[in-house]
């Protein structure tokens, strides 16, 4: 260890939410009410997570996102976001999830830094320091929890804390009045609007959400296609429509969704193209869980249906796309059928133009923080690929790095409120703030709607899945794989073929450079993984997820310069 | 063309932010990407390889959309930035 | 019983370019790994090609500076396999040999340099100080603070990613067998011979019989001469790297300092890549420290790395920083490499610790050279492990 004449900035929590989505608002509205100090990081500017992506708080929206499908989150959203006593954090990225310094602990608040004027030496530390256990990660609970000596009326963000924000100028709270805890469970480093520092916390929930699992085709990487969520982000947040004239190609419900919002917006939709045969799709629509417990979905997806018809939109079944063409931006696409077997017949194309592709096969779940902790990890293809294992209060294998939304499976908004409850309680047990019999009492009814939407979930994920071999059927050799390093499939296949060790799709990244650039992997991993479980007749879970770094994002080199 | 929602919507007072030294109009608060994208801008850099990149995901994953911002000193993710007046951008193949 | 002339324990660089020349002298090899190939320190450190003697080498006093440069025989072999290795192997391994800047920013640095090159000369290697303007000539993207440098023309760096796979595919085409994902479980001497024996991911075990064992197990060398019940003083260490996104061409050399903990470098694809021997952090298992679980960067040192490459080298600045990790390396406790046979148990032979990815390709090279022929073609008695018979003295039954 090199002993550093200049230490990093620290703030310390009680609880720190990665994630301001439902998830994160539902376990800080739970959280809350136990009297746990709550801290709330977020890279957007504003709290909701994807699916409630909010306009600027400069902007008045009249009737926003209107449709039912987001009465719930809404209802959450609501009932936290103009909370005080939260230390909300927003435009900052969690970079890193690591084992506190047995360096640092003492020396937390002696810091040579104008963010932090206090010193925080304070009783609580010095055991901790001296039996060198603050690394509890996975190796039990040894030398973190002073939650017993927390002061449970003076939570967060509103204790006298002296010592300024580091972040945004806020009190930091439960350093306050309850003695600084040995060194916490983790340490999170954080790059937010005024820099890098670290944050502290006795137990970190980590509710980072999911994002759109891209497909590879050749043109994909042509000015104008984008994910269809982040069609819909613009409409939603921005209030602005991306473009002309659309064309939706993909698996998943979402789909119809946007289209019935771009063109309330105005725009055109050229056609809404689907990989499911029709009767795939009613028959699925027709199991008997869906149409008893869902019939208001299933009741505003056929408005959306006569919109669309009305507007004249095509909605196609059993096609996908497979190029996207144009000079400097997207002309048109071009879509083939898929027949029983999924596999794709390229003499029945149509074309259609458009100068925006929106393309949507389902969502990969944010999985690089879980990974990069440590956590272990599962594959589960249609439930969004890397999940993280937990245990029945939501903890992952780490210790005090609890899980909610769509990291344990790609389950949806409704049901990620409810993972946020059961993962509020597992760390209000695990701080000792309640007991186990109370623990119990608290999760029951998020434990028993969390069965029922996960049930109609995994309804939905088989309704929603891409035929299993779509992705290794659109892409050809010349088609970009990784978009950051411009590796091509047909590269990978060349490494794979000369290079036998190689199994992994970290393996084939040391090799190739695939997954290296600024999206560290996040677009062509899965993709990544399914050629390489090809070449070696495996499942894309053998194959692995690439090795999470800190920084899980690319930072800024200023962001670590020393202050002088 | 790209444009934005007015029916039901109140903006601030317009700003401007200049790209490539021209002046854009755009709103506080609103991102960079918006702004841009408003303003006739699809292509945010050309990689070392010299393709275009042009946004992707809208929520700060792909990178798709990292600018140059005031003197080129710094680049931001267009998509994550908020729009401030007198921002500089600058973007490639853009007049 | 499957029979080969040598089993070598350890995919990384010096192992699979141990087996290559192994099998290249017309040895039959079997190679274990217990996890893939390249996947520690080999493909985790920052490719330096560095032949001046490094910081780490000098700062501990000059009776000390003095022992420590007797590795530079090694490095003058180093820098001429180093030439030749790409037409050898046939493959791009990104070697770029274009001159290594050591940079001093003040008057102590320079009598550190200085200093340096008086051991450096003494052993063979030339190397030239250069006034601030000869700096800037040749090197314009140094800061103004940099008022002379050691340079050394035959320094560089090469491409980590992909020597190791070279040296991989390479000695597979010669018939070595290669086996990850397989760790050995023992290794007991039976007559002339060693038996390995080994368990792979599926459970699966297997003995083999073995002429020699090469033991190039890196930061785990110590845990393989305990199955041989030897004591091998390696520890492993754990070392910052951080990588900086592609910028357009800029720094054509290998960069360190004269007195501060840095190696700066460009990788071929553009990559900044910033490291020079700030410690990481490992994971504990209990009150141990674990060799086995991913160790991390500490902050604090990213910081420190960082902020000093980006005051030598200005224009790194509003570049991003992609990834940081900490790789595991072994050091042993004089810093020398552990290169040749253990005189306590015969037929066992370790390549391990020093400069293993500099010096790699040459430890290979040598050490095969010792089990095939007998001899090596340079002597290398200097970092044999005989040096620490007053240890294995007690351990070895023979």
């Amino acid at each position: 260890m090199v002993a550093n004449e200049q230490q990093a900035a620290v703030a310390t929590c009680e609880v720190a939410i990665i994630g301001a989505g439902p998830s994160g608002l539902a376990a800080a509205a739970l959280l809350r009410e136990h009297g746990a100090a709550v801290t709330i990081i977020d890279e957007q500017a504003r709290a909701g997570g994807q699916i409630l992506r909010q306009p600027p708080k400069s902007y008045s929206v009249a009737n926003w996102l209107p449709a039912k499908l987001y009465d719930g989150v809404k209802v959450a959203l609501r009932a936290v976001e103009e909370r005080q006593d939260i230390d909300w954090r927003f435009q900052s990225t969690v970079l890193g999830i690591m084992r506190p310094s047995p360096y640092r602990a003492l020396r937390a608040g002696a810091v040579r830094s104008n963010h932090i004027d206090n010193n925080t030496n304070v009783a609580g530390t010095e055991p901790d320091l001296a039996s060198g256990s603050q690394d509890t990660r996975g190796e039990g609970s040894a030398g973190y929890g002073s939650a017993g000596v927390r002061d449970s009326r003076n939570p967060g963000g509103i204790a006298g804390s002296e010592l300024a924000g580091v972040s945004d100028g806020r009190n930091l709270g439960s350093i306050a009045g309850s003695g600084l805890c040995g060194g916490g469970a983790h340490e999170l480093w954080i790059h937010g609007p005024n820099g890098l520092y670290l944050l502290r916390a006795n137990a970190v929930l980590l509710a980072p959400g999911c994002y759109e699992r891209p497909l590879a085709f050749p043109g994909w990487t042509l000015p104008g296609v984008m994910g269809t969520g982040a069609i819909q982000t613009f409409v939603k947040s921005q209030q602005f429509v991306p473009g002309n004239r659309f064309l939706l190609a993909g698996s998943h419900p979402l789909q119809l969704v946007v289209a019935d919002q771009l063109l309330s917006a105005g725009a055109q939709v050229a056609a809404v193209v689907f990989t499911q045969r029709k009767q795939q799709a009613w028959l699925l629509m027709r199991h008997p869980l869906v149409a008893l417990r869902h019939h208001r979905q299933l009741l505003e997806t056929s408005h959306i249906f006569r919109r669309l018809r009305r507007a004249g939109v095509p909605v196609i079944f059993g096609h996908t796309i497979v190029s996207a063409d144009g000079a400097a931006v997207v002309e048109r696409a071009t879509i083939a059928a898929i027949d029983a077997k999924g596999t794709i017949d390229r003499h029945k194309t149509k074309v259609f133009d458009c100068d925006r592709v929106g393309i949507c096969h389902g969502f990969l779940t944010s999985s690089e923080l879980a990974r990069q902790a440590g956590a272990e990890m599962h594959w589960k293809d249609h439930a969004g690929g890397w999940l993280a294992r937990h245990n029945e209060w939501l903890e992952s294998s780490v210790k005090n790095l609890f899980l909610a939304g769509e990291i344990t499976g790609v389950d949806g908004a409704d049901a990620a409120l409810e993972k946020g409850r059961i993962a509020a309680v597992g760390i209000l047990r695990s701080l000792g703030r309640v007991d186990d019999r109370q623990a119990h009492n608290l999760a029951a009814t998020a434990r028993n709607r969390l069965s029922h939407q996960q049930s109609f979930a995994a309804i939905l994920q088989e309704l929603a899945r891409p035929p299993a071999s779509l992705a290794l059927q659109t892409m050809s050799d010349d088609t970009i794989l990784c978009r950051c390093e411009s590796i091509k499939r047909g590269e990978l296949c060349q490494a794979l073929a000369d290079n036998k060790h190689i199994l992994s799709a970290d393996a084939a990244k040391l090799l190739t450079r695939v997954g290296m650039g600024l999206c560290q992997g996040r677009l062509c991993g899965d993709n990544v993984a399914r050629v390489i479980a090809e070449a070696r007749g495996v499942q894309p879970g053998k194959v692995g997820p690439f090795q999470a770094q800190a920084p899980v994002k690319p930072v800024p080199l200023a962001a670590f310069m020393r202050r002088p | 063309m790209s444009r934005r929602i007015t029916l039901g919507v109140v903006r601030p007072a317009a700003v401007n932010i200049f790209v490539n030294g021209k002046a854009v109009e755009a709103y506080e608060g609103e991102s960079v990407l918006t702004a841009l994208m408003a303003g006739g801008v699809l292509v945010m850099s050309r990689d070392s390889f010299g393709r275009m990149r042009a946004p992707f995901c809208n929520m700060g994953v792909c990178f798709d959309c990292m600018v140059e911002v005031e003197d080129g000193s710094s680049r931001v993710r267009a998509c994550l930035t908020p729009v401030r007046a007198g921002l500089r951008v600058i973007v490639p193949d853009h007049n | 019983m499957t029979r080969f002339d040598v089993v070598v324990l350890g995919g990384g660089l010096v192992g699979c370019a141990a087996a290559y020349y192994l099998a290249r002298r017309g040895a039959s090899v079997r190679l274990i790994e217990q996890g893939d190939l390249n996947r520690e320190a080999s493909g985790r450190n920052a490719g330096s090609l560095h032949f001046q003697l490094e910081y780490r080498l000098i700062r501990y006093g000059d009776e000390r500076a003095a022992q420590f440069a007797q590795i530079i025989p090694l490095s003058r072999v180093a820098i001429e396999d180093w030439r030749g290795l790409e037409a050898e192997l046939q493959a791009d391994l990104e070697v770029g040999m274009h001159g290594g800047l050591i940079v001093a920013e003040s008057e102590s640095d320079v009598a550190l340099l200085e200093k340096r090159q008086a051991l450096q000369e003494k052993w063979g290697l030339g190397s030239s100080l250069l006034s601030a303007s000869e700096v800037r000539r040749i090197a314009p993207y140094l800061a103004d603070s940099v008022i002379a440098a050691g340079y050394f023309p035959h320094e560089g760096h090469a491409n980590p990613r992909l020597v190791t796979p070279a040296f991989a595919r390479r000695a597979a085409a010669l018939d070595a067998s290669i086996q990850t994902q397989t760790r050995v479980t023992a290794l007991l001497r039976d007559g002339a011979e060693w038996v390995v024996s080994t368990v792979d991911r599926a459970g699966c075990t297997q003995d083999v019989m073995a002429g020699a064992v090469l033991n190039a197990a890196g930061a785990w060398a110590g845990e393989i001469g305990a199955l041989a019940h030897l004591h091998l003083p390696i520890f492993a260490v754990p070392l910052s790297m951080n990588v900086i996104e592609r910028a357009a061409p800029l720094i054509p050399h290998l960069v360190q300092h004269a007195s501060q903990r840095l190696t700066l470098k460009q990788v071929a694809a553009g990559n900044v890549l910033v490291g020079g021997g700030w410690s990481g952090r490992f994971a504990r298992e209990g009150s141990a420290m674990s060799t086995q679980r991913r160790a991390e960067p500490v902050i604090e040192n990213v910081m420190a790395n960082l902020s000093l490459a980006a005051r030598l080298v200005p224009a790194i600045g509003g570049l991003h920083l992609l990834r940081s990790w900490a790789g595991i390396t072994g050091i042993t406790t004089d810093q020398m490499p552990l290169l040749g046979a253990v005189p306590e148990a015969p037929g066992f032979f370790v390549a391990a610790g020093g400069a293993a990815f500099t010096h790699g390709p040459t430890y290979a090279r040598l050490i095969s050279e010792l089990i095939v022929d007998g001899r090596p073609s340079m002597s290398i008695d200097l970092y044999s492990p005989a040096r620490f018979s007053h240890i294995n003295n007690f351990m070895a039954s023979v």
